[in-house]
């Protein structure tokens, strides 16, 4: 990637977790600039209460944090948590004995600080290659199974044949679940258009999905739309289906 | 431009994602200050307390603010007072009037290159 170029948008989340506004800026201008959505977030405690591990596909960690330290955090969410999204420490400790320490918590990589985007964004895509390639592709929101690398999906176990389109907006909507999704957001990340185009086509997707998966509130799901935002996907409440694994 | 306060080259970055978000070298400059004021008035009362391992980490802040501003001296003074947070008082005391100096010069010396670029 060159340093004037900005890429297209990618279909990925990054979060930013570092107390130091100056980094997590710079951070969040540079992920941009590569294609991806960046979210930041000023403490552990901040994520946890504002987004959560299902909500993001990769997380940038800083250490030093006041309060909760990012090497505890990391620990919290692997061990006790089961959170297996990805994460990269950009940090300023850069001793071996912590480079260890932080991987051996159950980080994916480690920088230390300052980052260079360049070995950023190819450090983002190598740990995101490894992940597909170690067969983290299936992702689970029971009763639904999404096979990433087929492209494949199956509802209480049972296959069900989906449109790429209609795979690529349930995925999208599933991996943000709880939260507000634009329309314009739905555009640039599953149509891969500009926002000036007509939303109508969305909206008849999402009918679509409501009816022929169950998104109605009848798979334990409901895709309800937010008047003048866009939509979001909620679990019903009382649900028999399986707890959430990243809620 | 002096290369001593600031890293040519992470100006050059800082420019380059204007292109992205035209608003970002201002908003690094208000962020840079605000960060680095507020680490340095706790390193300063870590020292009047005579709290180490508080100075410890408030320095450490400091370095990492420094860092990803490209603040090279400020960085280097930063690492400094984090290295030898133990030692005597009057020591600490010289390095924190050189940092709160170096602070103001380099938020003058970005102002300056952002009204020449």
């Amino acid at each position: 990637m060159k340093r004037d170029q900005v890429e297209p948008a990618k279909d990925c989340v990054v979060g930013v977790i570092d107390d130091d506004p100056v980094n997590a800026a710079l951070l969040e201008a540079m992920l941009a600039r590569a294609g991806y959505t960046g979210l930041t977030f000023a403490s552990a405690a901040d994520f946890r209460r504002r987004s959560g591990p299902g909500s993001v596909d990769l997380i940038l960690l800083d250490w030093d944090m006041p309060g909760e330290s990012g090497l505890d955090f990391l620990r919290l969410m692997r061990e006790q948590e089961q959170m297996t999204t990805p994460v990269i420490f950009v940090t300023n400790y850069d001793r071996d004995e912590q480079i260890a320490q932080g991987l051996n918590a159950g980080a994916d990589d480690y920088m230390t600080k300052p980052v260079e985007a360049t070995v950023l964004m190819a450090r983002i895509e190598s740990v995101l290659r490894r992940l597909n390639r170690n067969g983290e592709i299936v992702e689970r929101w029971p009763p639904f199974e999404f096979d990433v690398s087929q492209r494949s999906l199956r509802i209480d176990g049972k296959s069900r044949h989906a449109t790429n389109r209609e795979f690529e907006l349930m995925l999208f909507m599933f991996r943000r679940h709880g939260r507000v999704v634009t329309r314009e957001s739905l555009l640039t990340h599953v149509w891969r258009l500009s926002s000036n185009v007509a939303t109508r086509s969305i909206d008849t997707h999402i009918s679509r999905l409501r009816k022929l998966f169950g998104l109605d509130g009848s798979s334990g799901w409901r895709l309800e739309g937010v008047y003048q935002k866009g939509y979001c996907l909620k679990r019903v409440e009382g649900s028999e289906a399986s707890p959430d694994p990243d809620a | 431009m002096n290369e001593r306060l600031l890293n040519r080259e992470q100006l050059a970055e800082i420019r380059a994602l204007a292109r992205v978000r035209p608003e970002f070298p201002e908003q690094m400059l208000l962020l840079f200050r605000e960060a680095a004021t507020e680490a340095l008035d706790g390193c300063r009362d870590a020292w009047l307390e005579q709290d180490a391992r508080q100075l410890e980490s408030f320095a450490h802040r400091l370095k990492g603010t420094a860092s990803s501003f490209g603040a090279s001296q400020l960085r280097e003074q930063a690492e400094r007072l984090e290295t030898d947070a133990g030692r005597e008082a009057s020591i600490q005391r010289q390095r924190l009037e050189d940092i709160e100096q170096t602070i103001e010069a380099t938020y003058r010396a970005y102002a300056d290159w952002l009204q020449r670029a």
